[in-house]
Formats: C-alpha cells, structure tokens, sequence
C-alpha cells in the first residue's frame, strides 16, 4: 500500500503493484502540469496513459471539474484521487479515469486490463480519502445518470464536507415540492449521504415509493426540515425534507411498513384500488371484513338448517336428472302442516335469498323465533325432514326451475 | 351439476380447512344423531347455528395454527367456550339465549365505549372498529401488526366463504336426495 506521501510524490513511482509501470508513470508526470486539451502526447491511443486521461476528462468529467482539476492539480491530488476512486466504484464499463498521478497509472492499466487493478489502485486511494475526509464515500450511485451525476458528485466530493446543507437546500429551492419524484430521487443520488451504495439506492426505491403513497395521505405530518449533515460513517441515509434524528427515523419506518400494508391490503380487498388515503382505505377493509363475517354466518346458518338431514355429504354421487332439493316454497305448499311450512319457509327463503331472489323473511326472522318454530316442527315428528322432503318432492312442480339453477 | 376433485394444493389453507371443517360438521352430525330424537330435543337452529359457525372459525384457526394472533384468540374463545358448550349440548336452551344476550350487552358496552372515543378522529374510530372486527384485535396494539393480521384474517375468512358456499350447495344437491330416497 503506497502511503499517502508516496502518491503525492510525483516523481516516485508506485510501490502498490506495478512496478513495471514505473516508466509510464515518469512518462505521465510532465503531462500533468498541462491542460489536458493541450496535451501533445495524445495521438497513441491504446497506450498512452495520456489518452485515458483526457479520455476519462472528456467523458466523465464536466466543465467544473475539469477547470478544477486543470487550475489545483497538485492541491487536489486527493480529491482527485477521492474522484478516482470513486468513479472506479461507480463505472464498471467504460474506465472512468482521474489525473491523478498514481492513479492514472492504474487506470491505463484498468483500460487494457480489466476493472480490478483500479480497484486495487483506488482503494489505496480510498483508504487514504478515508483517512483525510471523514465522509463515507462510497457515495457514487450507480446511477442511471452517469455524466450529470459524475459531475455533480466530483464537486460534491469537495464542498460535501463544507456546506452539505447549503448544497441540499440549493438543490430544494431549485426543484419545487411538487416536482415528481424522479427528480427529487436524482437530486437524492447528488447528495452523498449514504453509508453503501446497494442498500441506500434499494432502499431509496422503496423510500420513494411509499413516500409517495405517504405524503399523498400525511400532508400535515410533511413539513420539509433541512437534512441534517452526517457526522458520522454509519448513518442512513437522509431524505429530502426529513430530519434525521432517530425519532422522526423510526417514525418514517413505521410509517412507510403501515403504508405497505396498506398496499396489500388494497389489493386483498377488491375494488379498492381507486380509494386513496388511510381512513377511506380503513373504511373499505372494515367493510369488507364485516361483509365476509356476514357471509360466513349465513353460510354457516344454511349449513347448520340443512346440516341435521344429511346422511352423507362426502358421497360425490352423479346428481339425478332430478336432483335439485324439491324447492319448498310455500306458497304451493297449502297442504301442509303451516308450522312445517312456515319452517320450509324458512328454508326456502334462505335459498331463494341466495339465487338473488331476496325474500324478506329471513331478516326479519329473529333466532328465537327460528328456534320456536323450529322446535314445534321438531317435535312433531323425529323424521320431519324425511316428511317434509316426501311430500314436497312428487308434488314439487318446480323442480325444474331449481334444476336450471344448478 | 357435477363437482369434480380438481388438483389441489395438498397444504393450501383451503384444504386443511376444508378437511377440518367436514370433520368438524361430522362430528356435529354425530353429535346430534346419536341421541335419539326421544331422547333429548335435538338442540335448537340458534344453538346449531352456533355451533357450525364456531365449528368454521374454529377449523379455520386450527387450520392457519397458532402462527397468527388471531387464530389463536379464536382457539382461546373455542376452548373457553367448550366448557359452555358441553353444559349446552346437555339439553339447556337457556345457556345458549344467556349467550346470545350476553354478546348483545357486550355490543352495547363497546357502542358507548365508541362513542367516547369519538371525539379521538376518524382514523382512531377506525382503527378500533377494525379491532372489533378482527378477532383478538385488541391486543395487537400496533397498527402494523393490526393491518398484518387483518391482511391474513381478510384472506382466511374469503377461504372460508369459498369452501362453505362449496360444501352448502352440494349437500343440497346430493345429501338431501340420498335421504330422500
């Protein structure tokens, strides 16, 4: 590992793991002190570490920081090596390359070779950035926006530390609230506050997404505090317009599991999908639970009235041509006992009710008077069903209609 | 009309309900046939009602297991209630109407507890009636937890209603006719 003194030293070569690239780095020196646009050592391209220098300017670096870089190159060693490091963490296609003296040598390397000697290369650098700036800076998004992010983020790497809350409320005033919430999510990726990149921006999806969901139902709750800056490495990462302190951060965890729940739920109960906000949301599901408790009673009263006289309801016997339960209803029924018809009635309004016939007796019978009725007509006969049953089923004259049903 | 065993998932939800409750409804049957109609008064519609409705929520608990805070709530009401329920099969009609009003005068405690709190908000009243609803609502003091249970709760009674409405429409269609025959 190449101390910081070593790097800093233009003229030594890297002790880290090229030694063979002692002359490249000698090579490079003159070339720093030179505006790269100007640089003469250009025209090979593959080899010349000059080449991957102003390549890696041209693309990956902005106006700003290429000016930076150009004016304070001896000064900003480290937060080029900072830039380097971070860039390696960040583009894996195309080599992203600093000026920085030890590092451009890695990053010829990177540019024949593959991405690992950078990594090597710019971890040394970034154990070294560690130590100097203490911000963890793993900070580089992969982001979908590679040049604009890049050169938001290299500035970032200088005046992070300074202003971080100046930086965040520029960037507040220059997107109104009611932007969507891409822009914010860029404006988020801008702001390097993370501790690892992966869990942040999977995190920060999902942030996103039920922050939605939440400001649309909490406005009150939503007053945009300053982020506050970092202190320290391990810290989560902090949302636009949201305090960081554990208080509000547990309360936005919560917040954001119930609005999951919230979700599911939505797609649980049906037809609640235009239905926004907690308590109409609330409204439905007791609705529907209420419902659903409702029809389980009613299934369970049918199957309890019909439960009694039934040998075997395992058996799955074909149906006979005839066999639809003889319909009682009453009103063909005069011979019959009237307690034994009121009681078929009664069954007979339960399934009516349930083909959508909805006939009025059943609500308006209460269990007591079921369960006089009921004992009349069981007390008459043990085999009253058998009764009921023989005398409804030759003389059923409907028996067609509660076939087509079935 | 007829049903057909179409492939089921051997360990959904549904069918462990769907075999705990058809033993559950045997076992009543059982229960009702074995002493003769002379005997005793076959026990009352409510009282059957009843119990065919406990018979579902408790085959449906025990299905779901004690995973979920209101399966077990429901377990725990079951077997409170079984020592009730073994008085009631012995033949007295009062226990079960004493049942009945005692859940009517439970209902109205909670009205006016509603009422008090009604001044609390919408999303508080709501949240308590959800309570209400879902059963052993009352100690999953979270609203998390209270959203997590309702979720399972939703998806379990919907089971239950599928099955129920199976099972209701085929006795009607075959058991009756084997009877009647």
């Amino acid at each position: 590992m190449p101390t910081w003194q070593s790097l800093s030293n233009l003229n030594s070569p890297p002790r880290l793991h090229f030694p063979i690239m002692d002359h490249f780095v000698k090579e490079n020196m003159p070339n720093l002190g030179i505006p790269m646009a100007m640089n003469p050592n250009l025209p090979t391209i593959s080899d010349d570490p000059g080449f991957t220098e102003r390549a890696a300017k041209f693309s990956c670096f902005g106006s700003r920081s290429f000016n930076e870089r150009t004016s304070q190159l001896s000064l900003n060693s480290a937060q080029l090596g900072y830039g380097s490091s971070a860039l390696m963490e960040e583009r894996e296609k195309t080599p992203r390359v600093s000026i920085s003296p030890g590092s451009s040598v890695g990053a010829r390397e990177n540019w024949n070779s593959t991405q690992t000697h950078m990594g090597m290369r710019s971890t040394s650098d970034f154990d070294m950035n560690l130590t100097q700036i203490p911000m963890s800076d793993r900070a580089e998004f992969p982001s979908s926006n590679e040049g604009s992010s890049v050169s938001g983020q290299f500035p970032n790497g200088e005046t992070g530390l300074k202003n971080p809350s100046d930086f965040s409320s520029k960037k507040r005033k220059a997107v109104s609230r009611g932007k969507s919430k891409v822009v914010e999510a860029e404006d988020d990726l801008d702001t390097k506050r993370c501790k690892s990149t992966e869990r942040n921006r999977i995190e920060n999806d999902d942030v996103k997404s039920e922050k939605k969901t939440d400001e649309g139902q909490k406005q009150e709750k939503g007053s945009p505090k300053p982020s506050e800056p970092p202190k320290d490495y391990i810290h989560v990462r902090a949302r636009r317009g949201q305090a960081t302190d554990s208080h509000s951060l547990a309360e936005r965890v919560r917040r954001e599991k119930i609005g999951e729940r919230m979700k599911l739920l939505q797609d649980l109960v049906p037809g609640c999908n235009k239905v926004t906000g907690k308590a109409l949301m609330l409204d439905e599901i007791i609705n529907y639970v209420q419902s659903l408790q409702r029809q389980v009673e009613f299934l369970s009263m049918k199957l309890a009235s019909v439960n009694p006289n039934v040998d075997s309801i395992f058996s799955k016997d074909v149906s006979q041509p005839n066999g639809s339960f003889p319909p009682p209803e009453a009103v063909t029924q005069s011979s019959v006992h009237p307690l034994e018809s009121t009681y078929s009635q009664n069954i007979g309004s339960l399934l009516a009710e349930e083909f959508g016939q909805g006939l009025p007796q059943f609500p308006t019978l209460c269990e007591d008077d079921l369960q006089s009725i009921v004992q009349m007509g069981l007390g008459r006969s043990p085999n009253r069903d058998m009764g009921l049953y023989s005398q409804f089923f030759p003389g059923s004259s409907q028996k067609s209609h509660m076939k087509s049903e079935f | 009309m007829t049903p057909q065993f179409s492939p089921m998932n051997p360990n959904s939800i549904k069918t462990r309900f769907t075999h705990r409750f058809l033993r559950a409804l045997k076992r009543l049957r059982k229960n009702t046939k074995s002493p003769t109609a002379a005997s005793s008064p076959p026990p009352s519609f409510s009282l059957r009602y009843q119990t065919v409705k406990m018979a579902a929520d408790a085959s449906m608990a025990a299905a779901v297991g004690p995973r979920r805070v209101w399966s077990r709530a429901i377990l725990r009401k079951v077997r409170s209630r079984g020592f009730s329920a073994r008085r009631i099969r012995s033949g007295r009609r009062s226990t079960a109407s004493g049942v009945v009003r005692r859940i009517r005068r439970i209902k109205n405690g909670k009205t006016r507890v509603e009422e008090k709190i009604g001044f609390f908000g919408d999303d508080h009243r709501k949240t308590e009636e959800l309570r209400r609803l879902v059963p052993g609502g009352e100690e999953a003091m979270d609203l998390y937890s209270l959203l997590d249970e309702t979720a399972h709760y939703i998806k379990c009674l919907s089971t239950q209603v599928h099955t129920s409405g199976g099972l209701k429409s085929e006795k009607r269609n075959f058991g009756l006719m084997k009877k009647s025959q």
